[in-house]
């Protein structure tokens, strides 16, 4: 950040090297599965010490962390309230460092729409749970890691969930639905993330980028990440 | 009940453990918690590292950028260095380490310097933060791979070959040590998240693989004769080359895989 | 081997009019201003409830405080604490402001220097006095107390004291640079021998503004 004197601060401008690269190396493919397949997953719960719950989730080479502290006294009426941050750590995305700026607020509110409909705050009156996921690395579908993550650390810290909520990536790759999708396979068409309650056989939240999709890829989203989580 | 009394006089707590010469996780005065070095774990990043000190996770990944080189230095390039404190750990801040002596020869290229871009995360907070983070950052920065750089002459512009890559040259590998006083005598080895609430003085001792101290760090708290200090300082010595031995056990079990 | 001295001390007492305690102190070129307030009222959020909150707050010649002072401040804030009978006055702030003026080396030691004759001048009670003194290692071994800008730059290692007035101990050490701990140890001594002149420069400052008025 270049204003923020709580820093070190380093040159004014720098490049990532990966610019003056020479092209031409081919884009590796989706390797050892297919379109509806989703790549095998880490996941441990309460790895935090100072945590009230954490969990860890680990997508092929995606690694989430997200810590939840709470319930404590919000001091507000009426029901609980859900806090969530997400952050990516500095290092996290393969092209250029980037400066460790504000968390992703789009990012963070569909974090939040996902697990305000999964955790029953009406049983935490004036209380306030605080949600945060740092993504340690990002090789794609970081976003769905992240909401799976966090209600795990939900569910770690004991709080009162209607389901465990489940995040799906979905990209679109020619005229294949890619489930699932690496940070290649990302950059190269439209994306959209879900987030799931599979016991309830519900969509909580969607977001999608730029582009259109053909047909219902919903359907087939809610039946695949359903298996591969717990 | 022993929990309760913990809470309710924790330093009395701490006192009848340390007059046994022990503390109350099993450790003696003079003994490290566990440390676990991970390298490379993050592959997004030029270098990265995991360290363990008990509960006390540190997790360091380093982004190599080109940048133009500072006027007053022409022959140097940056480090950059940072900690962040996160929620996930408990929310205190505190800015960037000040044993940052890790010297590091800056590779020289035309008008193109190395930026390193290192950012330390604290994911678990447990006490002696410092160590863990030199321990980190010190991991990460051997386990740096540049791609190789020339400069095509028609051009003059960069050209990065990203199939050959070689280490970075480091001059020195500091390691931290840090102690706490503990009721004005008695003093402690890598204290914890309690130790360090309770004490009544820190001390952090620097030191190279030579044995010579790279930075003392006491801000305030009891004060030291010059022969306790010295005690520290041969108790820093010695924590170098166990944690060198560990580095270089981990960094080479990574090269041959 | 002679060891070469102090450069010329000198400090103006109660400079300013409006906070409880003040002092300008100079060291050669290096001068700096200090403000100390309390002990005062606190927040509520951060009070402590058995002894007084010690905030020290650097300000640079130009610009924003930046990490370095913020290291500064830390460094003065615990030597200030260690010394201070924080327990007299529970539930209170003392805060201190420190102004640099003018750079010319040694600036943490002029900090501290300036922050004791500050808390003395606001008539804070204190276990003890103490005192700021730097040292400079050059490549050849050769030792400088007090060094100015361009000693501290051509030098190999910078270490500052802050040391403590009853039993010459050591309260706080910050270093830059690599030296052997033989060289530590005849820094401290030095330090020491630094230090006693540092605390008569402090008595003779009160008895003259004392005896005046």
């Amino acid at each position: 950040m270049p204003g923020d004197s709580r820093r070190v601060r380093g040159p004014e401008a720098s490049q990532s090297p990966l610019l003056y690269a020479t092209p031409g190396r081919p884009q590796e493919g989706r390797t050892g599965r297919g379109a509806g397949e989703p790549r095998a997953v880490f996941v441990r719960a309460g790895l935090l010490s100072h945590a009230a719950g954490s969990a860890y989730v680990e997508a092929g080479g995606t690694k989430v962390l997200c810590a939840v502290s709470g319930p404590r006294g919000g001091g507000e009426s009426g029901g609980g309230r859900l806090l969530c941050e997400l952050r990516w750590a500095p290092f996290s995305r393969a092209g250029c460092w980037s400066s460790p700026a504000a968390p992703s607020r789009q990012a963070g509110q569909l974090l939040q729409e996902s697990l305000e409909a999964a955790v029953r705050l009406e049983r935490y009156p004036r209380a306030e749970l605080a949600v945060w996921a740092l993504v340690l690395e990002d090789r794609g579908s970081a976003l769905p890691a992240a909401i799976s993550c966090a209600s795990l650390a939900l569910a770690d810290a004991g709080v009162e969930l209607y389901d465990l909520a489940v995040g799906a990536g979905l990209s679109r790759g020619g005229a294949e639905l890619l489930l699932d999708p690496e940070d290649s396979e990302e950059a190269a068409g439209a994306t959209m993330c879900l987030s799931l309650l599979p016991a309830l056989n519900q969509v909580m939240a969607g977001r999608s980028s730029a582009g259109h999709y053909d047909g219902a890829p919903g359907e087939e989203l809610l039946r695949l990440p359903c298996t591969d989580t717990l | 009940m022993a929990a309760g009394y913990k809470t309710v006089e924790p330093l009395e707590y701490y006192r009848k453990f340390l007059k046994q010469s022990c503390r109350p996780d099993g450790r003696g005065l003079s003994e490290f918690r566990i440390t676990t070095i991970n390298v490379g774990s993050i592959t997004t990043a030029d270098g990265s590292a995991l360290v363990k000190l008990g509960n006390c996770t540190v997790i360091c990944g380093i982004k190599a950028e080109f940048a133009n080189p500072a006027a007053d230095a022409p022959d140097k390039g940056y480090i950059v260095p940072n900690v962040d404190l996160t929620p996930l750990c408990s929310s205190r801040f505190r800015p960037g380490p000040p044993g940052e002596e890790a010297q590091v020869a800056s590779q020289f290229i035309a008008d193109l310097t190395w930026v390193l871009y290192c950012d330390l995360i604290c994911l678990d907070y447990d006490g002696n933060l410092l160590d863990a983070c030199v321990c980190a950052l010190v991991a990460a920065l051997r386990n740096v791979q540049l791609p190789s750089v020339k400069i095509s002459e028609d051009t003059g512009l960069a050209q990065v070959d990203l199939s050959t890559k070689s280490p970075l040259k480091i001059l020195k590998k500091p390691v931290s040590t840090s102690f706490a006083v503990l009721d004005d005598t008695y003093i402690v080895v890598d204290p914890t998240d309690e130790e360090e609430s309770l004490a009544t003085g820190l001390l952090t001792v620097v030191t190279d693989e030579d044995g010579k101290l790279c930075t003392i760090r006491k801000p305030g708290g009891s004060s030291l004769s010059a022969e306790r200090l010295q005690e520290c300082i041969s108790r820093a010595v010695s924590r170098h080359k166990e944690v060198q031995a560990l580095l270089d056990e981990v960094l080479l079990s990574v090269k041959t895989l | 081997m002679e060891e070469p001295g102090l450069r010329e001390i000198g400090c103006e007492q109660s400079p300013l009019s409006r906070p409880d305690g003040s002092a300008t102190f100079m060291q050669g070129d290096t001068s700096v201003l200090a403000g100390v307030y309390g002990p005062a009222e606190i927040k509520f959020s951060r009070e402590i409830y058995d002894k007084s909150t010690v905030e020290v707050m650097v300000r640079p010649k130009v610009g924003l405080p930046a990490i370095q002072e913020k290291n500064q401040e830390q460094l003065i804030r615990e030597t200030c604490e260690s010394v201070i009978l924080g327990t007299l006055h529970p539930r209170t702030s003392i805060t201190i402001v420190l102004q640099v003026i003018n750079d010319g080396g040694s600036l943490l030691a002029c900090f501290l220097n300036a922050a004791c004759m500050g808390m003395m001048d606001a008539g804070l009670p204190m276990r003890a006095m103490f005192c700021g003194v730097t040292c400079v290692l050059d490549s050849d071994g050769q030792l400088t107390i007090d060094p100015t800008t361009k000693e501290q730059k051509e030098s190999r290692a910078v270490l500052t004291f802050a040391i403590e007035s009853t039993e010459k101990r050591i309260l706080t050490i910050s270093s830059r640079g690599v030296y052997s701990t033989a060289e530590l140890q005849r820094c401290i001594a030095a330090a020491q021998l630094s230090a006693q002149k540092i605390f008569h420069f402090y008595r003779d400052s009160a008895k003259r503004r004392y005896s005046k008025s």
